[in-house]
């Protein structure tokens, strides 16, 4: 068994490997979960740069306000294979350096509205060469989970919470949260910081709590609201 | 099932996802090993040509120290 158990590491590509470990570190107890996987592979010609997103279920924090959430992860920002299919070898980074992830607040089955969103944002990366970084924020225009109801219609980017960087045998990587936002969110962070928006989003209990899970059907953090109106600080961080 | 009218998005579960990679990986090592000895082949012929200009360019220059003696 020694002999398979070596075939099936020299199998399965060290970047994938890494990855796999990582968010079995995380939810040791789901070793099998669904994901969302591309039928022809991106380095074979298909659009969706991300080869697996993995779904896991994540019970939150009720004492903390952090509801029952849909942990969505994903494989193919950085480099998986280290053969050159798809990202250039070599360097400390491993492939763009980071992996997307997204907490999806949820009651029934994992949506999959946030694989395509999460595969779109991949595409802009391969297309552009421009990371996303924590404290950026990103104009989405258009409600995430295509319910025209939300008012959550944009985003803002952390760092994942519960997923520190890694060091693989291809670099290191970062694992990065997408965090659904309102327009007003979206003005404030405009505005401001990005940073000082997501501390306000965190601190509101309506909002999906410290670890930043996406509530698509929610009002604007409440402090955001009242900064509109005395916007000072904010125009003044960017004087300075 | 495709995931929101993207038909090459599907659903699985990571082991299944997993086995099918280990199977078509073999494949894709061969393709890679066969382009390698392809590499290996050609870099080894360019070697050979270039060590035989290498020692025509030698007797080249042994001739022309020679002719400039005599």
């Amino acid at each position: 068994s020694n002999e398979q158990m070596t075939a099936a590491e020299r199998l399965v590509p060290a970047g994938l490997k890494a990855l796999c470990d990582a968010y079995s570190r995380l939810y040791p107890e789901q070793p099998n979960p669904l994901q969302v996987t591309t039928r022809l592979k991106y380095w074979l010609g298909g659009q969706d740069p991300l080869d697996y997103i993995s779904m896991y279920w994540n019970p939150g924090k009720s004492e903390e306000n952090i509801p029952p959430h849909w942990h969505y992860v994903s494989f193919g920002l950085s480099d998986l294979h280290g053969d050159g299919r798809v990202h250039p070898e070599g360097g400390l980074e491993s492939g763009y350096g980071l992996e997307l992830t997204l907490r999806l607040e949820a009651a029934g089955p994992a949506p999959l509205w946030p694989a395509t969103l999460l595969q779109a944002l991949a595409r802009y990366v391969f297309t552009t060469g421009n990371k996303f970084c924590a404290g950026d924020h990103i104009s989405w225009h258009a409600p995430l989970d295509g319910d025209s109801e939300s008012r959550v219609r944009h985003l803002l980017v952390a760092e994942d919470p519960q997923l520190p960087a890694i060091e693989t045998p291809h670099g290191t990587v970062k694992f990065i949260q997408m965090v659904g936002c309102t327009g007003r969110e979206l003005k404030a962070a405009q505005r401001g910081s990005g940073f000082d928006v997501l501390k306000l989003i965190a601190e509101d209990p309506r909002c999906g709590g410290s670890w930043l899970v996406t509530r698509a059907r929610r009002a604007s953090a409440r402090k955001v609201r009242s900064a509109r109106t005395g916007t000072a600080p904010a125009l003044l961080a960017g004087v300075s | 099932f495709n995931v929101m009218n993207n038909s090459n998005l599907v659903v699985c579960h990571l082991e299944r996802n997993m086995a099918q990679l280990m199977a078509a990986n073999p494949k894709h090592e061969n393709k890679m090993h066969k382009i390698e000895e392809e590499k290996h082949d050609v870099n080894k012929a360019i070697d050979e040509i270039e060590t035989v200009s290498d020692v025509q360019d030698i007797v080249e220059v042994k001739q022309k120290v020679k002719s400039v003696d005599t």
